[in-house]
């Protein structure tokens, strides 16, 4: 099973992830960038969903971080956000992100899918 | 499913149910008594010691856990809020809206209370 690291503090919206792709995937939930950061050269997750407002490190440092990482800087990172307008799909695009999806999640299945592109590339 | 008069939108709620099933659901309602009662009065500690950067996070993560749950008078306040608490409060300050936050968060509960007690 792939493997997804959930980067989230709200702990409603990691539920909700959880409930919508641990029948797919092995969900593990950090409630920081720091924390995931620190666990993530061991842990190895497949692919990212990062929260951009984060408490402290917020998702645009913990994904420069990531990028800057030799080891993880291939990781497909989905950016999820309560930024809700079309014009932030681009721009998260710019900053280095390979999705986006605002939240609150609302289909399951738009959600699913960009995961399930961005692990068969 | 769901009953919950004009604090919670009816439609948000049941697609939320379709999405992850009752059990589910019912734990993300816990989730939001658990922890949007300390949020609303981080909000309003933060109010006390004019710390706007305090309030926007509180109020972004109150928004959050609002929008999942179709309480949108809730949500929408606590939007608007946010955004004044990060534009620094210069045209306008988010404080005076405390005590309406406050309501609004007692009706949204009530309302996902009935709406838990409908529940089978």
């Amino acid at each position: 099973m792939k493997k997804i690291a959930v980067v989230e503090d709200n702990p409603d919206n990691r539920l909700l992830v959880r409930a919508l792709l641990e029948d797919y995937y092995e969900v593990r939930e950090y409630d920081s960038g720091a924390a995931a950061l620190e666990r993530f050269a061991d842990e190895r997750p497949d692919l990212v969903l990062l929260d951009i407002s984060l408490p402290g490190m917020d998702g645009t440092e913990v994904l420069r971080r990531i990028r800057a990482a030799e080891a993880l800087r291939d990781l497909p990172v989905i950016a999820l956000t309560a930024h809700a307008m079309t014009a932030d799909r681009e721009r998260f695009l710019d900053q280095g992100f390979d999705e986006y999806v605002a939240k609150p999640i609302t289909d399951a299945e738009e959600l699913t899918d960009k995961i399930a592109r961005l692990l068969s590339r | 499913m769901p009953a919950a008069g004009d604090s919670i939108d009816a439609t948000t709620l049941d697609r939320l149910q379709k999405m992850v099933g009752d059990k589910v659901l019912r734990e993300i309602t816990e989730l939001f008594f658990e922890h949007t009662p300390g949020r609303v009065a981080a909000v309003r500690a933060a109010r006390d010691a004019d710390d706007l950067p305090g309030a926007a996070q509180a109020l972004h993560n109150l928004k959050s856990s609002a929008g999942m749950l179709g309480a949108k008078r809730l949500q929408q306040l606590a939007e608007r809020m946010e955004q004044l608490a990060r534009s620094g409060g210069d045209d306008e300050s988010p404080w005076p809206l405390v005590e309406q936050l406050e309501r609004e968060y007692e009706q949204a509960a009530a309302a996902l209370r009935r709406v838990g007690e409908d529940a089978p």
